[in-house]
């Protein structure tokens, strides 16, 4: 690693601290639940296939989203 | 600490990741990315994948589709997400050692940045190099 790089990531860590972005409490709602028969949709959907055919039309307009 | 990528989100805000990665996100151990959270909730609102969620869940009215959207749009607190102030000047730096895209490039600044693995289903092998010179764990799991 680079000194730069190395330097950059200890600064970016101590902004992350004081900003409170490395703590357990953070802002935002408590996770809402999914009911269960569309959780196990969901779920399934990502394994048929479905959910990476969405993946390739977003790719396809915006590449800097993808896995590569 | 762990961050994962947009279909381990969903499989965990859907409750249905394995129960050690719910046990750490439960604990505030787990982060994902601005560009994951993004490319999720883009996924969810895809016409092809909505419609094929509401043809496998005919009871998916109106409401109940409002509130597995959100569900799915709001990061809940539990997941951790480092911010923009944090993260550029470090994906700065790493676009002089390796050329990443913006999803690559987060997940490793912030991984980086949080002294975390990366926890994915897919791992190209621009993230793979990239993890591998920076000494950054990746691991590829499947949900």
């Amino acid at each position: 690693m680079s000194p730069e790089l190395q330097a950059a990531v200890a600064r970016a860590r101590a902004v992350a601290e004081v900003a409170g972005e490395l703590s357990a409490r953070r802002p935002g709602l408590p996770r809402s639940p999914i009911p269960g028969a569309v959780a196990d949709a969901l779920v399934a959907l990502l394994r048929d296939g479905t959910y990476d055919a969405a993946i390739a039309r977003i790719v396809e307009d915006d590449p800097e989203l993808a896995d590569c | 600490m762990l961050v994962i990528d947009d279909r381990t989100l969903l499989a965990v805000l859907a409750e249905r990741a394995p129960e050690p990665l719910l046990r750490a996100a439960d604990a505030g151990e787990v982060f994902t990315t601005p560009a994951w959270y993004y490319r999720l909730a883009r996924a969810v609102h895809d016409v092809g994948f909505s419609g094929s969620l509401s043809r496998m869940v005919e009871v998916l009215d109106d409401d109940l589709r409002r509130q597995v959207t959100d569900a799915l749009d709001e990061l809940p607190a539990t997941i951790g997400i480092l911010s923009a102030r944090v993260l550029v000047p470090v994906m700065v730096q790493l676009s002089q050692v390796r050329r990443l895209n913006l999803l690559n490039s987060e997940a490793v600044a912030s991984a980086m940045v949080l002294g975390a693995h990366i926890q994915v289903t897919v791992a190209g092998e621009l993230l793979r190099s990239a993890c591998s010179i920076l000494g950054v764990e990746l691991d590829v799991i499947s949900v």
